[in-house]
This record gives structure tokens, sequence and C-alpha cells, in this order.
């Protein structure tokens, strides 16, 4: 799974696809404070991008991936 | 002596404001006008060494003078530089053929204003400038 | 930069008026070319000025109404322009109400509030969503404009660059998901991508509504590529996208980009493309005339100054001025100084602080207050040269200080325009909300008066407006019943008057029924119904004004008018004015606001009680006369007068204040008349003396606390006196 999932921490891992997205939504509704890792994401499926910029959660690491890092409009929100 | 004459046509009083404010400070005097019609009448009346000249005006659009501008005997060879939010191409060009001699996007930066003012009217770049 | 600064916020507010203004014109008259055409400068006006200062998201906003407007005034190519619609009103209205806050905030902190970018993205999206709905039809791959660009933010245009660019617009199709698309992937092979903005293109839903599968994302990139370069990534997409060129110009390259010399290059290189331009033989010759005075300009600039035939002969085409250029011209003297002409002074308008103004017009007063005490002394003069002379010094200082007076009440004297501005918007929202159809109509908004005046009329005018769409214009099926025409009409008249001003507040619909107001004062408990059988209709009409009167829900129901109609009452006699009533049942009601000129001054007959001497504003005195004892009957506690064929009840002024009834038993009582909001009332008091200007100062301290007083005031002669508020006594 490019996405695992650990109580309320998400890490992107590599190539992360549509098929993230239902996952993705289901648990970013049900996860109080949801925090996300885009580290290790070398592509962000258009449908995961919305998700994130509609529910907001804290970015604890941004995108190592250079094209990823400069363009999404997620700033690392983390401590 | 006072410094070379600007005559800054716009409609909007901060934008007028703002280059009479930049210009002075470096020594032009500045001469303006609401739209494209008091602009020419200015002019007539006392003719500047250089104009700046909005587009979109009420009354008179500056399009519109800068093409009477031109047709004028004695205002047709008077520097001009239009100024305009657009910064498409076929703006600048459309600003070219009604008779400017520069095009500026707006807003401009105020180094950028004073330069192009200087050249057009013949006075050298800044630093070596001593008033 | 402050007072450039001041000077957007002066201009952005006119301009918002102007195009709140135009909006509502246009709504209207959804084909008239005139207002789209002066709604679209204003947006446009307020896109320049304000992106002189850092306020990114008010420019971002302004900027998104002025390319849904150019949708309005030219339309797509090939399309008709689009109509404007009450929805569209509604969100351009949202719009300029915003920057209206944002500039109240501007004049206020300085700086827009914090959310700001957050505000603006939602109004815009708004904005958007009526573009592209707008513009749908007329997605046939256009390669249009894209003004975004002229819009980045500093740091976007620093990280762009500048020169040729192209530029991306990328709405993908929202089920672009189910067909494998992945928008965001088509960039990483765009080559050279200086910029990618990433936007939603409706708003956000909330997580839970929102469709994972469902596209709503936008792009807009730039990118340092050619377009035939940038095409082939969007291959796949070629209805979703459009792609240009564009060209970011001197103003959004860095500093170290912008060095003179440079610009000098580009401008000589201008001015020999200029000369390829295509023209008549007369434009091509006044363009030469041009070019080549401006590049002998550049040139002389350049240190390097030339003979200006030298630089005539070149102006042939841009290949020979371009070898004339790189040949460089001869070393010659310069010709061509700068013309020294004479700089004419510019009109331009004083601008004078409020606070200031304030302070010259008290000294006015005091001025006028310190002449009055001339008139004793002179006349204590007695008939000698001297007194003479005195005589005619006092005549002469008369009409110089009145003269003063008149001269600095003009100065604050404002076109009562400012309050009549917000009334067509109001009406317009109440309208639409109440489904009525009202026309406005809108007298004598060039009626000046004091600008404290203003401040005192704008919000009873509201209120009575507010009103009348509430309760006074019917329904249009109501209407219709009634063989109306099924638009009501509201008139708001101004007028000068006697040393004052008038607003008039008049509609045609239902009126206000005097039988059901007899009703409802004796159903709240206000009247006894003998007294509200005995009240003439007029008298019974102006019950709406009566405290306690018009605050319950149910005098609405009975066609009457709505809550709060005593606040209005309220704020203008406050002010030294009245209110008055006229209202016909089914055919309409007529309010009239009588105001005096001004507030700083205000005249004031004095009268004494108990030794002392009180003022009571002139405007409130319907008259002044001797009423025989006789004549005043009293029933139980409550003492009454028939004056001028009304009976009206007669209050003591010395029991008001608490003061011991006058001993002296006389033949006649001395009676003021005051004509307050809910009808007149005699007032008793044990003297009346003249009538003073006086200039009015509010309690202070200690004094604060009571009620009933207006203020305090000192007389001609020095003495001090304590103006009533009547109203808050009775």
């Amino acid at each position: 799974m490019p996405i695992r999932y650990d109580a309320d921490l998400a890490r992107f891992e590599a190539a992360c696809t549509v098929e993230d997205a239902l996952p993705l939504a289901e648990w970013l509704e049900a996860t109080a404070v949801p925090r996300v890792d885009l580290s290790a994401c070398t592509e962000l499926h258009t449908a995961l991008l919305q998700l994130l910029m509609a529910a907001r959660p804290v970015v604890d690491a941004g995108p190592e991936d250079a094209f990823l890092a400069r363009v999404i409009p997620l700033p690392p929100t983390g401590p | 002596m006072s410094g070379p004459r600007v005559l800054v046509v716009d409609d909007a009083v901060t934008v007028r404001a703002f280059s009479r404010r930049v210009l002075e400070a470096d020594g032009f005097v500045v001469d303006e006008a609401v739209n494209g019609i008091e602009g020419l009448e200015r002019a007539m009346a006392a003719p500047p060494d250089l104009v700046i000249v909005d587009v979109n005006m009420r009354k008179m659009d500056g399009y519109t003078m800068l093409r009477v501008l031109r047709r004028d005997p004695g205002l047709r060879d008077v520097p001009a530089i239009m100024i305009s939010t657009e910064s498409k191409d076929s703006d600048r060009e459309q600003a070219l053929l009604a008779g400017a001699n520069w095009y500026i996007v707006k807003p401009p930066r105020p180094e950028v204003l004073v330069e192009a003012a200087r050249l057009l009217t013949g006075r050298p770049p800044n630093r070596e400038d001593a008033p | 930069m402050s007072e450039l600064f001041d000077q957007f916020v002066v201009e952005a507010q006119e301009l918002l008026e102007t195009a709140g203004a135009a909006l509502l014109a246009l709504e209207r008259d959804p084909a008239d070319r005139a207002s789209v055409d002066e709604l679209f400068r204003a947006f446009h006006t307020l896109k320049g000025a304000s992106a002189l200062f850092d306020m990114a998201p008010f420019t971002r906003l302004v900027h998104a109404g002025e390319d849904t407007l150019s949708l309005l005034r030219d339309g797509r190519r090939g399309m008709t322009p689009a109509l404007m619609t009450p929805e569209l009103a509604d969100r351009l209205f949202r719009a300029l109400d915003q920057c209206a806050r944002w500039v109240a905030a501007l004049e206020e902190a300085g700086a827009l509030p914090a959310d700001a970018a957050e505000a603006a993205e939602g109004l815009v999206r708004g904005l958007a969503g009526g573009e592209v709905a707008a513009g749908a039809a007329a997605s046939g791959g256009e390669a249009d404009a894209f003004p975004w660009v002229a819009a980045l933010t500093d740091a976007e245009r620093a990280a762009v660059g500048d020169g040729a660019l192209t530029a991306i617009d990328y709405t993908p199709d929202p089920e672009c998901f189910f067909t494998g698309d992945d928008p965001l992937a088509l960039f990483r092979r765009v080559p050279d991508l200086r910029l990618l903005r990433i936007e939603p293109s409706e708003p956000l839903p909330p997580l839970a509504q929102m469709d994972p599968y469902r596209c709503i994302l936008r792009f807009r990139a730039l990118s340092g590529a050619g377009m035939e370069a940038v095409t082939p990534a969007f291959r796949s997409v070629p209805d979703q996208v459009r792609i240009g060129s564009v060209t970011l110009a001197a103003a959004a390259v860095s500093p170290a980009a912008a060095l003179p010399d440079s610009l000098a290059a580009a401008m000589l290189e201008e001015q020999a493309r200029i000369l390829d331009l295509p023209g008549s033989t007369a434009e091509q010759d006044s363009r030469r005339a041009a070019v080549a005075r401006a590049v002998a300009a550049i040139l002389t600039a350049l240190g390097q100054p030339t003979e200006r035939g030298a630089v005539e002969a070149a102006c042939v085409d841009a290949g020979t001025m371009r070898r004339f250029l790189a040949d460089g011209p001869a070393e010659k003297p310069a010709t061509a100084e700068p013309r020294s002409a004479s700089a004419p002074v510019p009109r331009r308008a004083l601008r004078v602080e409020p606070e200031r103004m304030d302070a010259l017009m008290a000294l006015v007063g005091e001025l006028s207050v310190v002449k009055g005490q001339l008139g004793p002394l002179v006349r204590r003069a007695g008939n000698g040269e001297m007194a003479r002379d005195l005589k005619s010094f006092s005549a002469r200082l008369d009409s110089l200080v009145g003269d003063l007076r008149h001269a600095a009440l003009r100065l604050r004297l404002l076109p009562l325009a400012r309050v009549f501005d917000p009334l067509p918007r109001l009406v317009r929202d109440t309208a639409r909300r109440l489904d009525k159809n009202v026309e406005l109509v809108l007298e004598g908004a060039e009626t000046e008066a004091d600008k404290d005046i203003l401040d005192v009329l704008g919000e009873p005018l509201l209120h009575l407006v507010r009103n009348a769409l509430d309760h006074g214009i019917e329904t249009p099926e109501r209407r219709a019943a009634t063989a109306k025409p099924p638009a009501g009409t509201l008139r708001v008249r101004a007028f000068q008057d006697k040393g004052g001003v008038v607003v008039e507040v008049s509609d045609d619909g239902a009126g206000i029924d005097p039988a059901a107001m007899r009703r409802a004062a004796v159903a709240k408990g206000l009247m006894e119904p003998d007294a509200a059988a005995a009240l003439s209709d007029t008298d019974a009409v102006r019950l709406v004004f009566a405290p306690g009167f018009s605050t319950a829900g149910s005098v609405s129901d009975l066609s009457g008018r709505g809550v709060g109609m005593d606040a209005v009452r309220a704020a203008v006699e406050r002010a030294g004015g009245r209110v008055e009533v006229v209202s016909t049942p089914g055919s309409g009601t007529r309010v009239r606001l009588s105001l005096p000129l001004t507030l700083s001054i205000t005249r004031v007959v004095v009268v004494e009680a108990a030794g002392s001497l009180y003022g009571i504003p002139v405007a409130l005195v319907g008259g002044v006369q001797r009423v025989p004892r006789a004549e005043i009957r009293s029933v139980k506690r409550a003492e009454s007068v028939v004056l001028r064929d009304r009976v009206v009840p007669l209050v003591r002024l010395r029991r008001l204040l608490a003061q011991p009834d006058d001993e002296r038993s006389r033949e006649t009582v001395c009676v003021v008349l005051a004509e307050l909001g809910d009808g007149p009332v005699a007032v008793a008091v044990d003297d009346v003396g003249e009538r003073a200007d006086v200039v009015l100062r509010p309690m202070t301290g200690v004094l604060r606390g009571l009620r009933g007083y207006a203020g305090t005031a000192v007389l001609g002669d020095g003495r001090l006196i304590l103006v009533l508020d009547l109203r808050e006594l009775l």
C-alpha cells in the first residue's frame, strides 16, 4: 500500500494513485486531527491532492520529490 | 531651472499621485489629467516633454488620446509611455500602434517608471546624475 | 507612502460607490452598456490602484470581478455577451461589500485583516463559478486572455522571471479520473515550469460530502518554454486546456534585470520595431517623428548625444534604425535640452481634517456668543456720540460675524447624496427578499446640510425606507387586487426649508389606518378607550411615534409601521429636528423629517422656571402664549388646555424639574407649545425670554448622568442655561 495508516498519521510512500482516494477520504473523515507525512511520496494523484486540500491535515513532513515540493499548495504545518 | 515636464493621464487618483510622487522625487515637473480629453487640453496648453497615459479612461481612452496627439503638429513627436494592467503582447502592440513609444504594465515599479521617463526625456540614468 | 495610501482609501471608497450604483442600474436594465462599462472601469481602476500597495487579496478579488465583467462587456469571441442575472449581481455585490469592509479596515488599521486571503478566495471562486457558467458554451479552445498573469503576487513574479512565457489554463473535466487522467501528473511533463497554481474550481465541500472521484481542481501555470514545447504535455486533454503566450513586461522582472542599460537597449529596440508597424502614411510619419525624438532622447540620456537630423534619417524602417544604432552614432554635442516651461499649478481640492473643521466651528460659535454680549453693552451706553459709534461698530461686527458663520457653515456642508447613496442598494436587497417590486425615486440629493446633520440623518432614513418596504408597500398580488400598478413607488425627497433641511419618505402603499391605531393603543394599555376615540385621525396616525407603541409585532399586522419609529423620532429630535407623518389608508404614507442646518449652533427659546434659566430648542416650539388661568382644565391630576382648537396636555416645567410650584397667583400662565412627534404638549413656565443662538455643549462630568438635558450653553450676557431635552423629560 502506498499509503500506510498509523492511527492519526498517514505515511505517503512512492507513487500514490487514485486507488488510494476512497480509503484516504474515509480515514481523513474518521480521524480527529489527521497528520500526514509526504516525505517519501514520489507521485501524488490529483484525487489525493484535492482531498488533502479540503481536509487540511497537519503536514508533518512535506514531499522530498522536487516537483511535488514545488507545486503542491500544502505548506508543512507540523511541529 | 525646473526639470522635464511629464503629463500623467490616468483616471485613478491613486495612480496619478503615485506617479507624481516618484517622478517629482526625481526632479520631474508633473502635470495631471483624468482622461484623454483633459490630457490633450493640458498638452496643448503646455506641451510636455513626456506623456504617461493610462488605457482605460472615461470620456476618451488612452489609445484615442495618443492617436490625436500624434496628429497634432505641435505634439506629434512628444514621447509617450502607455501604462496598463494588461500584460498581453496584443495590448502592447495596440499601444504602439496608437502611438506609444513604450509600454509599462501596472503597477509600475517606481525605479522602472523613473528610468523610462529619464531615458525618454534625455536625462542620464540615475546614479551618475547629480541634480 | 501614507499620503498616497490615504488617497487610495478615498478613491477606493468612491469607486466602490460608483460600482454599486452601476451594478444596481445594470441589474435593472441588463442591456445598459454604459453601466457595464462604468462597472468594468471601476473594477479595473481598483485593480490598478490597489496593486500599488501590498494587498494581494484585494487586487485578486477586484481582478476576478473585472474578469467576470469583461464577459458581460465583450462576451467570448463569437458569442453574444452574457447578461446580468440577479445571482451574478449578488456575487458582485458580495465582492463589493467585501472590498468596502477591507477599505474600512485599511483606513482603520492600515492593513487588510488576517483572513483577507481566505475571504478573497471564497469570493473569487464564487465569481469564477459564474464565469464558467457564462462561458461554458464558448469553450472552443480559443487562445484567450490569461488575466491572472497580470495579478501574480510579488513572490510569484520573482519566481517566474520575465520575458515571453507560455501560460496554461487547465480546468480538468470533473469526470476525468474515470478516464485515467491525473491532471497534476501532466505538469511534470511541462518543460521549464516556472509557476503552478492549483486552485479549487468550485468551493471545496466539507469532506463528508466530497466525491473523491470527482475532480474539482483547476490548474494555472507558466512555463519559460515556447507554446510548441508545452502543448504536447496536454495532447490528451485539448478540450480542457487553454495555452497561449504571454509577455511579462519590465514591471515583473527582478530589480537586477531592470538596469538602465538593458532598459535603454530594450527601448531602442522597441523604437526600431515601431517603425515597421502598419498604418496609414500619416500615422507612420507621426510615429517616425515620435521615434526620432525618443531615440534622440535615449541617446542623450546614455551620454551619446546625436544630431537630430542623423536620427531622423535613420527613421526609415526597423532595419535602418538597428544598423544606425549598432554602428554607434557620431559623438556630437547635445542639442535637445529639455524645455523649461513654467509649471502650471494644478487645481487640487483641499482636504481638511474634520477635527479642525469642528474646532473652527466651535470658535465661530463662541464668537457669535461673545458678539451677542455687545448688544446689552450698547444699550447701556445710552445715546451719546460714543454710543452711536458703538452702535454702528456693533452693526458692522454683527454682519461680519454673520458672514463668517455662514462661510464656516458652508465649509461643513455636504450634499445629501451621502445619505442617499446606500438607499438604492438597500431597496434592491430588501425588495428582492420580500418579493416586492419597488421603484425608488430619489430627489434633491444635491441638497446640502451640515456633516453632523447628515450623520444624524443616516440611520433614521434607512429605518424609514426599510419600514416603507416592509409594511407600506404591498406585495404585487395585493397591489393588483387594488388596481395599483404592480411596482410600488418609494420616493425620498430632500429640500432646503427656512434655515433647515427637510427629507420626506413617501410610499404609495397601504397607508396607516387610524382606526386600527386607536384599537392598538387601547389594546396595549397606552390609552383609555375614551381618549383614543377622541383622537383626531391625524393624531391617531402619529401614535406610530409613541414610545412603546411600535415595539410589538402586532402593529405591522395592522398595516401600520413596524419597529423603531420611536427611535427615528428620538434621533431626529435629539438633533433639534422634528418628525411628522401623514397617511391615507389605501394610498400611502409620507414621513417628513425636518432638521436644522447645523448642530453646532442651536437656536433656543429661553424660559425661566423657579429662578433658573432653561433653553428649549426652537425647532420644537410651535408657539408661545399666555393662557388665562381659568382655561386650564384639570381632570384628576392631569391638566389640559385648548390651544388652536386642539386639546393639549399641559405640564408644568417646575414639576418636571421637581421644583416647588409657583406660589404667586397669576391671572395668566406662560405656555410654550412644544411639538413633539406624538403630539403637542403645552409646557407651563414662569416666564419666556429671548430667542438666542447658542453653542450647545454636551453635559460632562457628574452632570452627564442627568436625564432630560441636551446640554449646557452660555447666553450672550454670559449667563449659563441648561438646554432641555423635553422628550426625555416628559
